[in-house]
Formats: structure tokens, sequence, C-alpha cells
């Protein structure tokens, strides 16, 4: 398999979106930091921001499938090579921002609590420690982080797949199911349902090891239902069969 | 086993209800250079896209083998083939070389010094986004790619569109010089057919779908001929020959016509080669096959 080639493509795809997305990132978080600092005396908290990264991961996986993999196959690149490339770099691109979002909270955290004069109340407070107690470890942080992207990347990597294959039919059940679930979601019973699917998916009362192993068995699945769909895509983009 | 380079047998692909393969068989001997024509919406692009993988055949319609063993998920086949297509999907963002150092790591047989000389050859500044490239410069980056990767079965669809006439002229020097000293499969499928036809070695010719006529290049060329002269001359010299067409001019008449055998001119009658691109645009005509066909000359 020649996946050193289509790692090297997937590197190359990658850096240029993750330096505009940091860097927008980056000033973002500075700006609100800044105007927090100086409307209140309180540190800046900015566990929130593992939403930004999500965000990219998820955008990032779905477009993967679609737009490389056309590329690659165009470029004589077998299905499954590109497959196993894509779903490898899943891992050091989530492990990167993994580091980036911890790099971002030191920053963050430090700049608001020099702004505005106050104790920095460090680590304990800025790392999300409501959803497992050992949180505050640097390493703990980045291991759940990392497991959080890669199973949102593995959804998004079978989104993206999905649209690939059947681009209209997947626009449809998404909207179709996105409008019956948040229809749904005011019912009380399946509303405390779904968040009791979400504390068992993202807290622990006991150590956020479990999270991780949670987040991973969650990420398999949707990779190798990937699999398949990513084996009948074609390198056609119209229905014509013209490029 | 057979040693073909390319074996199609009874493809079919269906769009709909439209058939853009219809039941087509296809066996293309390897180290020759081939001219893919036809209309566009003839089949081509379909046709290339299924030989080189990217695209299925419907299910269960159609074999198609490539050095004697089916393309799809076929990595050592796949390694081989080297499809230059009229656009690429490369992201506007990558750099020439960003691009080139990836695609050379996809093909074994690519050669770095052929590609450095060929960057030079068709003026390609590899610092460039590709979104900055020209459409002649999109092009020969693909020509770059396509004749540097040195693949056994290299495909160019339409790799002429946007070049301007020097890089053109360069391209079919180029590709003759390379043939002859690593041969290899070329595949050029191209609307400028009275330029690149000296390229040829074979011509496929497709129309609907369906194939419509394999030959040599040269021995087909030597089939077309304009008659022209006096009217009765002028069809008495035709006498055995389809007639493909005939316009007057005042008392003369030129007929266009297609015959197995050479034409001498006779008085009253002169005779000139028909083009390559003359004798395609009869060749499609529905009529003109239907008589080929009713003669047994083509298939």
């Amino acid at each position: 398999m020649r996946i050193k080639p289509l790692m090297k493509y997937n590197l190359i795809t990658a850096r240029f979106a993750v330096i505009v997305f940091y860097s927008c990132f980056m000033v973002g978080t500075v700006i609100s930091n800044v105007t927090i600092a100086a409307t209140s005396p309180s540190t800046p908290h900015n566990t929130v921001s593992i939403v930004g990264f999500l965000f990219f991961v998820v955008v990032y996986n779905l477009t993967a499938p679609q737009k490389s993999s056309r590329m690659l196959i165009a470029r004589s690149a077998s299905r499954k090579e590109i497959f196993v490339s894509q779903i490898l770099f899943m891992l050091p691109l989530s492990a990167f921002m993994a580091v980036l979002q911890i790099i971002t909270l030191y920053a963050a955290g430090l700049l608001g609590s020099t702004l505005s004069r106050t104790e920095w109340t460090g680590l304990r407070f800025d790392l999300q420690t409501a959803i497992a107690p050992d949180m505050d470890n640097v390493l703990v942080f980045f291991a759940v982080s990392f497991s959080v992207f890669v199973c949102f990347s593995a959804i998004g990597y079978f989104v993206g797949a999905c649209i690939s294959r059947w681009k209209w039919i997947t626009y449809s059940v998404l909207i179709v199911g996105s409008l019956v679930f948040f229809s749904c979601l005011l019912i009380p019973d399946f509303f405390t349902a779904v968040w009791e699917a979400i504390k068992f998916m993202l807290f622990d009362d006991d150590t956020a090891w479990f999270i991780v192993l949670k987040q991973l068995a969650l990420a398999v699945p949707f990779v190798l239902a990937a699999f398949p769909i990513i084996r009948r895509i074609t390198a056609v983009s119209s229905s014509t069969g013209s490029n | 086993m057979n040693n073909y380079a390319i074996e199609i047998k009874g493809l079919t692909k269906t769009y709909g209800s439209h058939k853009a393969i219809d039941n087509m068989s296809l066996s293309l001997e390897p180290n020759k250079i081939y001219g893919l024509l036809g209309r566009n919406g003839a089949g081509k692009t379909t046709l290339l896209n299924i030989l080189t993988g990217r695209l299925f055949a419907d299910a269960g319609k159609g074999n198609v083998k490539v050095f004697g063993s089916p393309v799809y998920e076929n990595v050592d086949i796949l390694k081989q083939i080297c499809y230059v297509e009229e656009k690429g999907f490369y992201s506007g963002v990558l750099k020439v070389s960003d691009i080139l150092s990836v695609v050379r790591g996809l093909y074994p047989t690519w050669d770095m010094e052929y590609e450095k000389r060929l960057l030079l050859l068709f003026e390609l500044d590899t610092r460039k986004q590709y979104r900055q490239l020209s459409r002649g410069m999109e092009s020969s980056l693909g020509l770059v790619i396509g004749l540097a990767s040195r693949a056994p079965l290299t495909i160019f669809d339409e790799p002429s569109l946007g070049l301007d006439a020097v890089i053109r002229e360069r391209f079919y020097s180029e590709i003759i010089e390379d043939f002859t000293e690593n041969p290899r499969t070329v595949i050029i499928s191209t609307h400028l057919i009275d330029e690149v036809n000296s390229l040829f070695e074979e011509v496929v010719i497709v129309n609907d779908g369906k194939l419509l006529l394999k030959a040599d290049c040269a021995e087909l060329k030597s089939k077309g001929f304009y008659l022209s002269g006096r009217e009765e001359a002028v069809r008495k010299a035709a006498e055995g020959a389809v007639v493909l067409s005939e316009e007057r001019f005042g008392g003369s008449l030129t007929l266009s016509v297609y015959s197995e055998k050479e034409i001498a001119p006779t008085e009253g009658a002169e005779v000139q080669p028909m083009s390559l691109q003359k004798l395609f645009v009869e060749l499609i005509n529905p009529m003109i096959h239907e008589q080929l066909v009713k003669g047994g000359i083509v298939k």
C-alpha cells in the first residue's frame, strides 16, 4: 500500500486548514479574554474552546472523503489505500488539535489573569474538572480531548463518506433526522434519555480514562461502517460521467 | 493468456435511461499510441473512467482488464495507470510542488530527472498555487505528470486544452521522443484530430456509447479520398468506393469517398487524400456508417 504519499497529501491539505483555523481561533480567544478581563474581575475560562476544535475536526473529516478521495482516486490510488490513510491521519490530527487546545488554554488563562490582575486560578479551574475528578492532570486532559476529537472525526468521516456516495439522500436524512430529533427533545422522557446518554459518554465520577475508552469505542463502529461506503465511491462528480 | 494492455468485453454503463457505454468490446495491444476519438457525449470519458477504476460499469455488465487483471482495487495495476484528465481535482491552495511531491510517490516508475526537464520545457512555476494556474498551465501540469510518471498505461484526456501552439508542439515532440526510448501504452483522447493524428498508431472511434471503428491510423487515412473534376470522370473513379458526401462547384463535382483500394487519378478526376478529421466526421454519420456496415467494410 502506498500510505506514505497519501499521508503526505493529507498533511499538505490539512496544513493550510489548520493554520487558518488556529489563527482565527487564537485571535478570537485573545479578543474575548481581553474583553472579559476589561469588564469583569474574574479570570476567563476557556473550557468551551473544545467546541471550536471539535467543529474543525468534524468539518475536516466531513470534506476529506469528498474532496481528497476524488483527487486520489483520479491519481490511481485504491479506495482501500485512501481509507487507511485518512483513518490513520485522524490520529495525528486529533493529537495535534488536543495539544493546540491545551496551548490555547494555558495562553488564554495566563493572558486573562494578567490583564484582570487577578490570581490565575490555574488549570484545575479551566480544565473541565466537572467531567471527571482527574481532569486537572494535563495528560488525562490531553487523552480526553484526543479521544473526543477522534470520535467526532470518525462520525464526521462516516457522514462525509455517505455524502460522497449518496449526496442528496444523505442531506435529506440529515435534515429530516435533525428535525425529528430536535422535535423529540420536547418530550421530557426523550430529553432525559439523551442527556443520560451524553452524561454516560462525557462524564465519569471516577476517572476520565473511562471517557477515553468510551469515546474510542464509539469511534470504531463509525470507522468500520465507513469502509464499505468508501470502497464504492467514484471519482466522477456528475451523473453524466464527465469530469 | 493474451497480452493485451486493455481488454474490454461487453461493457455497459447507464446513467438513468441513457446508455453511455453500450455493450462495448475492445482490445488494445501494449506499447502503442492510440487516439480515442468521438463527439462530446460519445462515451469517451466514461470509458476512460471505467478503465482506470474511477467509475464502475453496470453490475454484471462487462469485463474490464488492464494488463490481464481487473482494475478495481488492484493496487498492482492501479500504480501502472496514469490518467491525466481534463480537469484535476487538486485543492486550489496546493502548490504545484506539493502536488508533484505527492503524485511522484504514487507511481513507482516516476522519473524525477525527467520531471525537472519537463517543468522547464512546459515553463511551469512550481511555487504557484493550483488556483493561480491558467487553464493552459493546468494542462501543462497534467502533461508533466503524465509523461514523468512513465506509467505503462498513460491516458491523456484532452491534453492540449488551453495550451498555446508552442507548448502543444513541444508536447507532441516530447511524447514521440519519450515513447521511442520508453515504450508504453498511451491513449490520447482529443478533438484536435488533425493536429495530433501524426502521433497515433491506431485510432479508436466511439459513437453513442458504441465502438465504431478500431483501425491502424495510417491505413485508415489511406482510405479517405477527395475526388474532384468532371462529374462523369469523378463518378467513374469512385466506382466501388463508398461515397461519404458530395459537393458541386459550378460544373465540377467533388466527392468524399471511403475506399478499401487506392484510387488513382484519371483524366478529368483529381484525387486528394482526406484528412483524418474529415474522415472521422463522415464516419460518425449514422447513414454513412450503415453503408459501411452493409458493405462489410466495418463491423
